[in-house]
């Protein structure tokens, strides 16, 4: 078992300089023997009645998946739950979706190579922080984003990989074109409240934020703040708003 | 002896709703009995190869409900071979033939073809209700024909059936002068259904209380509905996302603001959260609560909402809410009676969601708490305990630790004395699944204090066959004991035969009963089907003719008035 969870973490290490493991919280200090991360209560692996009559007291973990039945939880509900690992994958320009179940896979490289062959017209090329798919015969090129849980689009790779599965919903291979601007932050100085100017072209998907501004001449801006720094991103009227007194006051 | 009329009789029998009541009532006298058969109208089948459905019909001619089960329980959870039995179709054409005024039909883990719903759709001119709860065998097809020719159908409700999906016209299929429908749940249908056929349905039923969408039906949709069908009061929401970004939120606001009806909420497939806020004001009234099939919910949302729910008695939640999720809603709602966590990740290989906190934070919260189905990564005596003082009224209590043969991980021991205080404290428990560490001792203190328990689970639990000797002999209205990967063997299921024939059945899997002593049991007790179920994976001369030492993997013992029943596939052996 420790050895697979290894290689997960180097592969996540290659994803996004994050290992997954490290970042878990445990009850040893850091740099003692990893206990397992998924007992965050309760004894260790070795707190088992090792002097036990019952032969089937001592099985192993990876036993429990093994029994037929157990736990007993309907049939019915056990596929719709894992129906929820199954996303919609949409590609920029093709006719139909796809759909893959993302718990099929150990990390981002195998989803790529699935994608990639799915689509059958794309080979996959890395870049240090981000992956992308080419249409070998266009020449254009995909980024992978995809839909997380609150409804905000990011970009593929960014968190480890099984926080990904767990908040992803849908995925959609953007054209590189319209996706550039994806990952960019622009860091603004905040002026007490006055209307902030536009920065240049920005990506054009949505995100949540706490605040509004508005200015007579440019288009309304919305940002959010975060411990050290502001992020601003362009953003079409948000519906609803007609006017500025609306806006101060929400 | 007084000299009642039969109508006299009729009538004092017209006050007793319970089946038991009527069977104890039928056994008085013969004038008793005669009246009572001719009067009962609401017939209640617990085992389908119990008794032959023309037996049924002919002592029951008035029939106007029918409620069969068929499959044991543990088929719930893939023990039972596919091809088993448990057919629907001789009950369907029997009633077609004797009882063609049948009204309601409610069928639990039976066979149903599209060919049965057919039939079903066709014989009976005054079918009002049929539900189908997790049953097997159909698709949108033999739904088409329900919709199609059930002039003056009150209910259709599908309870987590798996239904093949082909196509989505079966909804179209309802005339238009259909206008009767009170309840329609197609939640566990996987595929889309036409969304104007439905809107246009939902709009001429003006009686319709009940609606359960399934996962394919979007916010958007589901806005139209709600404004066609405000005095709804049970509501299953469909995914509750929406398939574009646009004002959904407002409308959805202003959709569940008219409909100051409903009291049972469910559904929310793939809710986000911003959505969530839109039934606020609804909480507040409402009784019922299945969160059950939506993971997509976080704790936070979770706690938001449930802070609003005072009025709650059932809630059905994943795991995923978390001990700190289950205080809130132990703060919140005191009125609660039932609640069900179900494991978010089946697969047991995820993060602890939750333990033992989180059912004593209820049970001290909740005083008047008396179902639970609990499934956690550990429990304590202690706990157990405390719930045991804290809630003396459970009358169902499943508790499944997801490490089988886990101890207490406090002390290390067994669960013996938790479970013991439960069934001591719970005078009036009828159902009872047991898990975790347990030996023998556990079955003495069921035996010696469940006298109102009628259903046992047992997985991984004991150490001799004393435990179900203890079971056996204690517990007087045991009516179905099911028993799974425990030491039980030949002596503790000959040592009292008689029981048998005084319960609907017993289960037992992965224990150390052989063949040996099934045949022991069928010799002794003609009025039970002893089978045995052999699955083989590749032909094997000492399988074929195992000897009586040979272990038997899967036994199913059931009282009956057929004999073994005509319809065993080859892998069932009835002796």
């Amino acid at each position: 078992m420790s050895t697979t969870e290894t290689a997960h973490s180097s592969t996540e290490s290659d994803a996004s300089g994050l290992d997954y493991e490290e970042t878990q919280l445990t009850l040893a200090p850091p740099g003692a023997t990893r206990s397992d991360p998924e007992r965050k209560r309760g004894p260790s692996d070795d707190h088992r009645p090792s002097d036990s009559s019952e032969g089937s007291a001592n099985k192993p973990p990876e036993a429990k998946a093994q029994v037929v039945g157990w736990p007993p939880v309907r049939s019915f509900r056990r596929s719709a739950l894992k129906s929820f690992t199954y996303v919609k994958v949409a590609v920029d320009g093709a006719p139909y979706l796809r759909k893959v179940d993302l718990e099929a896979y150990t990390g981002y490289q195998q989803l790529l190579t699935a994608l990639e062959e799915m689509f059958s017209c794309f080979t996959a090329r890395n870049y240090p922080n981000e992956r992308r798919l080419v249409d070998p015969v266009s020449g254009t090129e995909f980024v992978p984003t995809y839909e997380d849980k609150d409804g905000d689009w990011m970009l593929v790779g960014d968190v480890p990989w099984k926080m990904f599965v767990a908040s992803c919903k849908r995925l959609r291979l953007m054209k590189s074109s319209e996706a550039v601007n994806l990952g960019e932050k622009k860091q603004v100085r905040l002026r007490e409240a006055c209307p902030m100017l536009a920065l240049g072209e920005f990506g054009k998907k949505e995100i949540k934020f706490s605040f509004f501004f508005w200015h007579p001449t440019w288009p309304v801006l919305i940002g959010t703040t975060c411990v050290g720094r502001c992020e601003f991103r362009w953003c079409p009227p948000w519906p609803g708003l007609a006017d500025k007194d609306a806006c101060d006051r929400l | 002896m007084t000299y009642f009329p039969d109508e006299v009789v009729e009538h004092i029998f017209d006050f007793l709703s319970s089946h038991r009541d009527r069977n104890n009532v039928s056994t008085v006298c013969k004038a008793w009995y005669l009246v009572e058969q001719l009067s009962r109208l609401r017939v209640f089948v617990g085992n389908c190869y119990a008794v032959r459905p023309e037996r049924v019909m002919a002592r029951f001619p008035g029939m106007k409900c029918l409620t069969v089960k068929g499959k044991p329980h543990f088929a719930d959870f893939n023990l039972v071979p596919h091809d088993w039995g448990g057919d629907a179709l001789p009950w369907i054409e029997t009633a077609a033939r004797c009882c063609p005024g049948l009204e309601e039909l409610r069928l639990k883990r039976m066979v149903v073809s599209d060919e049965s719903l057919e039939l079903l759709a066709r014989a009976f001119p005054n079918f009002k209700s049929l539900v189908l709860i997790s049953c097997e065998g159909f698709s949108t097809d033999g739904l088409a024909e329900i919709a199609t020719h059930c002039r003056g159908l009150r209910e259709l409700d599908l309870q987590e059936n798996e239904v093949e999906d082909h196509g989505r016209q079966w909804l179209s299929c309802f005339p238009d002068s259909c206008t009767s429908l009170v309840s329609l749940n197609f939640a566990c249908l996987k595929g889309e259904v036409n969304t104007s056929a439905l809107e246009r349905l939902v709009a001429r039923c003006q009686n319709l209380r009940c609606l359960k969408l399934n996962r394919a039906i979007s916010i958007e949709s589901l806005i139209k509905i709600l404004a066609r069908a405000p005095n709804l009061v049970e509501l299953g929401t469909g995914s509750f996302t929406a398939d574009h970004r646009t004002e959904a939120y407002q409308n959805l606001l202003n959709a569940f603001y008219k409909c100051n009806s409903i009291r049972n909420l469910s559904g929310f497939w793939d809710a986000a959260p911003r959505y969530l806020q839109a039934i606020y004001s609804i909480c507040s009234s409402l009784t019922v609560l299945n969160l059950s099939y939506a993971p997509a919910i976080q704790v936070n949302d979770l706690i938001k909402m449930i802070r609003h729910c005072f009025k709650l008695q059932k809630l059905w939640v994943l795991d995923s809410i978390g001990d700190k999720g289950l205080a809130a809603v132990a703060c919140a709602c005191k009125e609660l009676q039932e609640l069900r966590v179900f494991p978010s990740d089946v697969y047991g290989t995820g993060i602890a969601a939750v333990t033992e906190e989180g059912l004593v934070a209820i049970s001290s919260g909740c005083p008047k708490l008396n179902s639970l189905l609990y499934f956690c990564h550990q429990m304590t005596n202690a706990a157990l305990i405390t719930v045991a003082k804290n809630c003396p009224h459970f009358t169902r209590f499943r508790l499944c630790i997801l490490d089988p043969v886990k101890p207490d991980p406090i002390s290390n021991e067994p669960l013996d004395e938790g479970f013991g205080a439960i069934v001591k404290s719970c005078k009036d428990l009828k159902r009872l699944s047991l898990s975790g560490l347990l030996t023998d001792k556990v079955f003495l203190y069921i035996g010696m204090y469940a006298s109102r328990l009628e259903m046992l689970s047992i997985a991984f639990a004991g150490e001799s066959d004393k435990g179900m000797v203890y079971v056996l002999n204690g517990c007087k209205n045991l009516k179905k004991l099911e028993i799974r990967d425990s030491p039980f063997g030949d002596a503790a299921l000959l040592e009292n035969v008689g029981k048998y024939e005084t319960m609907r059945s017993l289960w037992m899997s992965s224990c150390d009963v052989t063949q040996g002593g099934c045949k022991a049991l069928a010799a002794k007790m003609p009025r039970l089907n002893v089978e045995v179920i052999n699955e083989r994976e590749e032909s094997d001369e000492m399988v074929e003719n195992p000897s009586d030492m040979h272990r038997v993997e899967k036994m199913y013992v059931y009282r009956t008035l057929t004999g073994p029943r005509d319809d065993a596939p080859d892998f069932v052996w009835t002796f």
